[in-house]
């Protein structure tokens, strides 16, 4: 809520708040090989995700409420990164999201569909959340 | 090893269809390495950035394209702490940030 409270400071009246949110708690995990495209599972959230998105979404319901913004416009969309190997897939969650488990059996399944040399790739779909505020 | 994050273009859509960047004073809060800065920056009369991660700011200014090196400006900074003018922007942006 502090954040927001800063952000109306910052905004000239009539300006608008565009906050863009991850729900990492439905990342789809596919792999595409041979022209199609297989889904093998969703990776697991941590709690600390889960909890963000709660807060998060916690806070800008309380500046609805003290009518510090107005909600104008929402909407969700799929977010696709594209990985050209599974360890390139792996070197990217090793180096930017720590915590992020990937279980055993999908990760063996992403190998033996996309082994090394194989033309391919790892999909991991995000859905975000798109929503547009209005400072009075 | 390669990697691409939303080469469908679905982010930038979504958020040319939400805000008209045209011309405007922008704020971002959690710029990160700049990824989204890039998708809307070239419409609007200035940007400042701020992120509170120093190595992702010297990303973003290393990768800053020549055409936006009057428009953007990178700074370290948290949003909660840091001092901003008051009634300055026309937008803040803030992707996973609040």
């Amino acid at each position: 809520m502090n954040a927001l409270r800063r952000i109306w400071a910052a905004l000239r009246p009539g300006g608008l708040l565009l906050n863009l949110l991850p729900d990492t708690s439905h990342r789809a995990v596919e792999v595409s090989v041979g022209g199609a495209i297989l889904r093998l599972g969703h990776l697991d959230a941590t709690p600390r995700d889960i909890q963000d998105v709660h807060v998060t979404f916690a806070a800008l319901q309380a500046a609805l409420d003290a009518r510090l913004f107005v909600l104008e416009r929402e909407t969700r969309f799929m977010f696709v990164d594209h990985f050209d190997t599974v360890e390139s897939w792996l070197t990217y969650v090793a180096e930017h999201e720590q915590g992020v488990s990937i279980q055993a059996s999908l990760l063996a399944r992403a190998r033996e569909l996309l082994p090394p040399l194989t033309a391919g790739e790892v999909r991991i779909s995000c859905e975000f959340y798109a929503a547009r505020l209005w400072r009075p | 090893m390669a990697i691409a994050h939303d080469p469908e273009e679905a982010e930038t859509r979504v958020i040319h269809d939400l805000i008209d960047f045209s011309s405007t004073d922008v704020l971002e809060v959690g710029c990160g390495n700049g990824r989204l800065t890039w998708r809307y920056a070239d419409r609007t009369r200035a940007v400042l950035a701020l992120d509170p991660d120093a190595d992702a700011i010297e990303q973003a200014r290393a990768s800053l394209p020549e055409p936006l090196r009057h428009t953007v400006t990178f700074q370290v900074a948290d949003i909660t702490s840091v001092e901003v003018p008051p009634a300055a922007f026309d937008v803040v942006v803030c992707s996973y940030s609040l």
